[in-house]
């Protein structure tokens, strides 16, 4: 049987349906929820903890939180935008609880000699790749504000307050981040 | 540090009710030796010192207890102690003294109701937390955090990092530092002498008065809602600045610019640019007035 | 020729951040300047890869198993609601934003009660939501300064109340002021600015509190 014909066997729950079932305590439905949207919220984790295992942790994370907030989920909108949201939340307040350690790291990490970023052919000398493992590399703050603002798109503003800084801050880490970034992916 | 405080003997030994009483704890330390110092007392003292060691010296009243958690004598060099001092029963104000002796290179943590902190020379870390009282430090510590409700915080030296958060109580820094930042809903904070790189000041009600200098790729942001907003520009001072109210006025002594309405027609804004320099200044200020002076 | 362009007003120019005649300067400069313009493209090339990061990436195996061994975990405790708004306050809050100045004030006395529309002011869409997300933040920092109040002194709470009232005040005033000129963005940065406040005095007084 072809498991992913639309009309095959019974019909797919929607996604309102299945967050209706979770709400009522369902954790089968609560599994689909998760399997459908663990490699975004796995994306989301990684690029901002920049650590395989942290990201684990921190989708873990996410994901009990979003079980126990599912009640104040209302569908105005899409599940998938309010669980993202939730998951970047959840990534900053686990960097803010580290900070004062984290604020002491990065002042070593900025000294850290750029050897070992590979270096990119010259027709396109931003690889894909490259880029992912030069964010990994960045100092905590920078990484946050580059990937929240430059990949995920959200705005200044939204970041200063997610994350407590002053916008001027935030513009600052962004543009440390970029500069970073273009000097470790320079062929 | 936590794994090793367990691997460590720990050695609780609760000294006797005695009327005043002198306790003296010495024990070897590795360099970057971890120490805590919380519980009731009136002052303490933290001096770095070229030793491998940690002493601690005591002056404690009668009812007063010294918890140390420390290894035994003959135990290596400890990376990390603990002294709680326990208040007699049913409290009252702390009276203890405590004078620490750390090597240069320890971190210190210590943490008290009301009390005097001054602090000599370490340049390693501290995490100093307060209520009410004072806290004085002198040197370079790597990093420097302190909290505080009412105590007033003096800080002469250049930590590389230094956190300072106080309710009310007033923040002087005399020096210079690459990363700082202070919070105050409605102590006065006067910043003097040195070069800041990245610089951020919160105030509600308190007077923020910047007279040091500013790195050349410096960024300094003050944000006040009713406090007096003080920068005093050295003559090299290369920035572009942009100041804000919402409903102050913006006084510039610097040159001949001269603030414009605000949106709306409600407060001022100025905009001006000094030297070739990068450094960016942001001042905002509710409802303060903003003053821009060559010193 | 005048000397280059700044990285930041690079960065700002890119982000669109610039006021027009910076920006005008700025752009006669990139149509003069070999070096500058560079710069510029290697940004935007920079942020071009940046923006075609695929959304998703590959989780471990077996995650699942351990979320849902966590959920079920908590299922057999009471679910911790107390933190969360409702959903009839979230859908005021959605429209309306609450100041909560004095009745705040109050809570690290008495037990925090949920926060009551009582004078609603119009808030830009923006600013919702950050603002949403201090008010949880600072509920719950409110409900843990309750729990742990009587390892505080009397001063202490009066110092901490005394702040909060001064937060309050200011808090308010941004946040009329901002509902009068919902675009001004040194009032949205300041309004943050007293809300970090708000947040910090309560992290400090219960770490002060915990022993
Ligand atoms: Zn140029």
């Amino acid at each position: 049987m072809d498991a992913s014909h639309p009309t095959a066997g019974a019909s797919e729950p929607t996604v309102p349906d299945l967050v209706a079932r979770a709400q009522r305590g369902d954790v089968d439905a609560f599994g689909v929820l998760y399997r459908q949207h663990e490699s975004r919220v796995f994306a989301i984790c990684l690029r901002l903890a920049g650590d395989r295992q942290r990201a684990r942790e921190l989708m873990h994370d996410a994901f009990v939180r979003a079980w126990e907030r599912l009640g104040t989920y209302r569908g105005d909108a899409a599940f998938g935008t309010w669980l993202h949201r939730l998951t970047v939340n959840v990534v900053l307040e686990a960097a803010r609880r580290d900070q004062r350690r984290t604020a002491r790291v990065e002042l070593a990490e900025d000294d850290e000699s750029m050897v070992g970023v590979p270096a990119s052919g010259v027709s396109d000398p931003l690889t894909r790749m490259a880029l992912e493992e030069a964010i990994a590399s960045l100092p905590p703050n920078a990484r946050l504000v580059f990937v929240l603002h430059d990949v995920e798109g959200f705005a200044h503003d939204e970041i200063a307050a997610q994350m407590g800084l002053a916008s001027g801050t935030v513009r600052a880490h962004l543009h440390r981040a970029r500069q970073l970034l273009m000097q470790r992916l320079a062929p | 540090m936590r794994p090793l405080m367990q691997v460590l003997v720990m050695l609780f030994c609760a000294t006797p009710l005695l009327a005043q009483q002198r306790i003296e704890v010495r024990r070897a330390a590795t360099r970057d030796v971890y120490v805590r110092v919380n519980g009731a007392y009136a002052r303490v003292k933290v001096t770095a010192w070229s030793r491998d060691s940690v002493a601690l010296v005591a002056d404690l009243p009668t009812g007063t207890r010294l918890e140390p958690a420390v290894p035994g004598p003959k135990d290596p060099p400890a990376k990390g102690m603990k002294f709680y001092i326990e208040g007699p029963e049913g409290g009252g104000a702390a009276t203890g003294s405590v004078e620490l002796f750390v090597p240069a290179g320890a971190t210190v943590w210590t943490k008290a109701a009301n009390a005097r902190m001054e602090v000599n020379g370490v340049t390693g870390g501290l995490d100093l937390n307060l209520v009410g009282g004072s806290i004085v430090v002198t040197g370079n510590p790597s990093n420097l955090n302190i909290e505080s409700m009412d105590g007033t915080v003096s800080v002469t030296g250049s930590p590389q990092w230094m956190r300072v958060k106080t309710a009310s109580g007033d923040v002087t820094l005399r020096g210079s530092s690459p990363d700082a930042g202070i919070t105050t809903v409605g102590g006065a904070v006067s910043i003097a002498d040195g070069t800041f790189e990245r610089l951020r000041i919160e105030s509600i009600t308190g007077a923020v008065t910047f007279a040091a200098h500013m790195g050349r790729a410096g960024n300094l942001v003050v944000d006040s809602h009713s406090g007096t907003i003080d920068l005093q520009l050295d003559q090299k001072a290369s920035l572009d600045l942009d100041a804000t109210t919402i409903a102050g006025t913006i006084l510039n002594n610097v040159n001949a610019r001269r603030p414009t309405p605000g949106r709306e027609g409600r407060g001022e804004e100025l905009s001006l640019g000094l030297g070739i320099g990068d450094a960016r200044v942001t001042l905002r200020s509710f409802k303060g007035n903003i003053r821009l002076s060559r010193r | 020729m005048t000397e280059h362009l700044a990285a930041s007003v690079l960065n700002d120019l890119q982000d669109d951040l610039l006021p027009r005649d910076k920006r005008r300067d700025a752009e006669q400069h990139l149509e003069q300047c070999e070096s500058c313009a560079a710069q510029l493209a290697n940004l935007r090339a920079l942020l071009s890869v940046a923006r075609s990061l695929p959304a998703e990436l590959s989780a471990p195996a077996g995650s699942w198993d351990e979320v849902r061994a966590r959920i079920a975990h908590q299922q057999t405790r009471p679910l911790r609601r107390r933190w969360a708004i409702s959903p009839s306050l979230a859908a005021a809050a959605a429209l309306a934003l609450v100041v909560a100045s004095s009745t705040v004030t109050m809570l690290v006395m008495r037990r925090p009660e949920p926060m009551t529309a009582s004078q609603p002011v119009l808030l830009p869409a923006a600013w919702q939501a950050s603002e949403q997300g201090y008010l949880t933040t600072v509920e719950g920092l409110l409900q843990q300064l309750h729990e742990q109040r009587s390892q505080l002194a009397p001063a202490t709470v009066a110092t901490v109340e005394q702040a909060l009232a001064t937060i309050d005040e200011a808090i308010g005033e941004a946040r009329a002021a901002l509902a009068r000129d919902p675009a001004n963005a040194a009032l949205t940065d300041l309004l943050a600015s007293n809300y970090r406040q708000k947040v910090e005095l309560l992290r400090r007084a219960t770490r002060l509190s915990a022993s």
